[in-house]
């Protein structure tokens, strides 16, 4: 029974955080209840999963439980990988626009150590 | 009289002088090599200095390195760009090549920072894109000399070259050759979105994408100890096909 408690309290804890991520569209919202909810009734009652299970044609509800979950992991980190391969290419853009510009400032300090252009601005802006 | 032959003599011999610098100059105008280097503070100076000596204007491109890169390049004679960050050998070669295309260049050579390529091969590359035409040169081993190699590494080279044609469509001879000349409007339709390694295969699937011509040219590389312990292995190589298929699968270029 201990595991039910655990389980139900993991459950009301993602989904308080699911819920006050405002930015969530309506739609992941809807499938996410749908989610919490059939989670809550097959904790509650796991023997409820075994006729969707049979009809499936697999052995028990438990097992089909961890297939769903397995799958659903599978998706998840195809997403999380592509959503960060997008981010390191993100990074290599700002990397790169970093390495240019400091060029620019480095030659432009040059020039301006050399003819003397501007050598008075940090003086006049203190 | 002495004197004046004498004058008459240095001045022929001082037009002479003048007239092969600004051929040279004409010649080196718009040329420029980008070298990619990660931690190659050992070796990235003196192939600074052997091309600088031959007046070609030089941009590194300091890949994050922990080493002492950045300044030995520098004091070479090259311009020395910094990623602040390791981003990968592909990213650091367009970050030079972005910064080239905007210094006006009409030719641009790849080459290692690990010393294994030769600064002779780059007249022959630069030529078969200007005089000849060519969008791009790429340098062969095979069509030319390979020095250090062993057999398991010529074989693992044929290998992959054998698997990059399949994928790329070309019929090349070798296909990882880092020493290749590309014309500057050629580089506007090769931009390289691979960070890491397989750049060199994306690279050669935009080349026949965009019907670019090419051409092949012998160069030398000398492989030593040091060049050795930084090339590719197995392992790596399965790692940039993942890279290479995983970047077509969502719908960029390879």
């Amino acid at each position: 029974m201990i595991i039910r408690a655990v389980f139900l309290v993991l459950l009301a804890l993602l989904t308080f955080y699911v819920f006050i991520q405002r930015r969530r569209l309506p739609f992941n919202l809807i499938v996410m209840s749908l989610i919490v909810v059939a989670a809550v009734a097959f904790i509650l009652r796991p023997e409820m999963s075994d006729p969707i299970a049979n009809y499936l044609g697999v052995g028990t509800g438990a097992d089909l439980i961890t297939y769903l979950i397995q799958v659903g992991l599978i998706f998840a980190t195809v997403h999380y990988y592509t959503k960060f391969s997008t981010l390191q290419s993100e990074m290599t853009k700002v990397v790169r626009e970093l390495a240019l510009l400091q060029h620019k400032v480095e030659r432009l300090t040059e020039t301006e150590e050399q003819t003397g252009v501007g050598r008075d601005r940090g003086r006049a802006a203190s | 009289m002495g004197a004046v032959k004498q004058t008459l003599s240095l001045a022929v011999e001082q037009h002479a002088r003048d007239r092969l610098a600004r051929e040279s100059e004409a010649q080196l105008h718009g040329m420029w090599v980008v070298i990619p280097a990660y931690n190659e503070g050992k070796m990235v100076g003196e192939v600074v200095a052997n091309l600088v000596t031959l007046g070609l204007q030089v941009v590194v491109v300091d890949d994050g390195s922990a080493d002492n890169t950045q300044a030995v390049a520098k004091s070479a004679g090259a311009i020395v760009l910094r990623h602040v960050t390791n981003r990968g050998q592909g990213a650091a070669l367009q970050t030079g090549i972005d910064f080239v295309l905007g210094q006006k260049a009409s030719v641009v050579v790849t080459f290692d920072a690990d010393g294994q390529h030769s600064a002779e091969d780059i007249p022959a590359l630069v030529a078969t894109v200007r005089d000849e035409g060519a969008d791009v040169a790429l340098g062969s081993r095979f069509l030319g000399k390979m020095h250090g190699a062993g057999l398991g590494r010529t074989i693992f080279l044929r290998l992959s070259t054998f698997v990059s044609n399949r994928l790329s469509g070309l019929p090349l001879t070798d296909s990882h050759c880092g020493i290749r000349a590309i014309s500057a409007s050629a580089l506007r339709d090769l931009r390289i979105t691979q960070d890491g390694m397989a750049h060199a295969s994306q690279l050669l699937y935009s080349i026949a994408r965009h019907r670019l011509s090419w051409k092949e040219v012998p160069v030398t590389i000398r492989y030593t100890e040091y060049s050795r312990a930084k090339g590719q292995n197995v392992t790596q190589s399965l790692r940039i096909l993942f890279d290479y298929f995983f970047h077509r699968s969502r719908g960029g270029q390879p």
